[in-house]
């Protein structure tokens, strides 16, 4: 499974919480107009390289996703230090099978960054959940 | 780390001038701002397109205007890791006139330098990168750190107002 990584809050228990925001676990769907994939008329989840973003580090994360307190001076770190960093897999950052119905792909531009998607055609609901899913293997790691 | 100019294009700049602007209203006291909300989100939108390198190059520029508002970096090298050698490899740069190695080392260095030095400095190198607006922000910075050794700073600031009257 590929290491990736993603900046999202923390809850009380110490894991990620699962949200469907830019700041949790899970994904932003229409109508926000943010949203971070595209449902069809049936309410699944189109499957058009779109998802939620992750990184092969924290450090090639969006800068204003980055907790403010982690700027190193070259990370250009400007986020809520509300946030904080979490890492899941140890593998190569490559795409494949990520978790039970999801998958890593890459980002057009920037390699170092990608996105967690359906395996398959499902739900956005099964989609969410299957992200939420992951909650527990999720380990907070800023170094 | 890379020292290699990333592509100058219009994403590269498109970025470059939110981040400046973002960076404006947080000096202002506006970051909690209507405006300030919705140049985050066009921020995050003006990143997706970049390349790596390009990503490297604008969170340097990132980090450099977080000094400007809050100081040292947290997670800056600390002044006792700083050796005389990194000191000399970025007068080296200078006189080599590498400016994006210059603006790399100085971000390492930054904690053992006079920081009215470091403002000057870091705006002589995006000049010399022709980004005279975010040169103007260090200039003034470097005005603001240290008024009586500003005057080159000035003289600086009067140059870019007559290459580039836009940057004033």
């Amino acid at each position: 499974m590929p290491r990736i990584y993603r900046t999202m809050k923390r809850a009380d228990d110490g894991l990620p919480v699962v949200e469907a925001t830019a700041r949790g676990l899970g994904v932003r769907v229409p109508p926000d107009k943010r949203s971070d994939i595209d449902i069809d008329g049936a309410g699944n989840v189109i499957l058009n390289g779109r998802g939620m973003s992750v990184a092969e580090h924290w450090r090639h994360i969006f800068p204003g996703m980055i907790p403010a307190r982690l700027d190193d001076g070259h990370n250009g770190a400007r986020g809520s230090n509300e946030l904080h960093c979490w890492r899941m897999g140890e593998g190569p950052f490559v795409v494949g099978p990520l978790a039970d119905k999801l998958e890593l792909i890459m980002k057009e531009y920037a390699r170092k960054s990608g996105l967690v998607v359906p395996s398959g055609p499902m739900p956005v609901q099964a989609f969410q959940d299957a992200l939420a899913a992951t909650r527990g293997q999720w380990i907070e790691d800023e170094s | 780390m890379s020292h290699d100019a990333p592509v100058i294009n219009e994403a590269y700049r498109i970025y470059v001038r939110i981040l400046r602007r973002l960076h404006q209203l947080e000096v202002a006291g506006q970051a909690q701002s209507p405006e300030a909300a919705e140049l985050e989100s066009q921020l995050e939108d003006a990143w997706e397109p970049l390349t790596s390198d390009q990503r490297e190059s604008v969170a340097g520029l990132g980090s450099d205007l977080n000094w400007i508002r809050r100081g040292l970096p947290p997670r800056g090298t600390p002044k006792e890791k700083v050796q005389s050698e990194d000191l000399k490899a970025v007068q080296r740069a200078i006189q080599a006139n590498r400016p994006r190695e210059v603006l790399w080392r100085l971000r390492h260095c930054a904690a053992a330098m006079p920081q009215a030095e470091l403002a000057r400095l870091r705006g002589d190198a995006w000049a010399k990168l022709g980004e005279h607006e975010t040169a103007l922000l260090f200039f003034e910075h470097a005005t603001r750190l240290d008024p009586t050794t500003g005057s080159l700073a000035s003289i600086a600031l009067d140059a870019i107002g007559k290459a580039d009257p836009q940057a004033r």
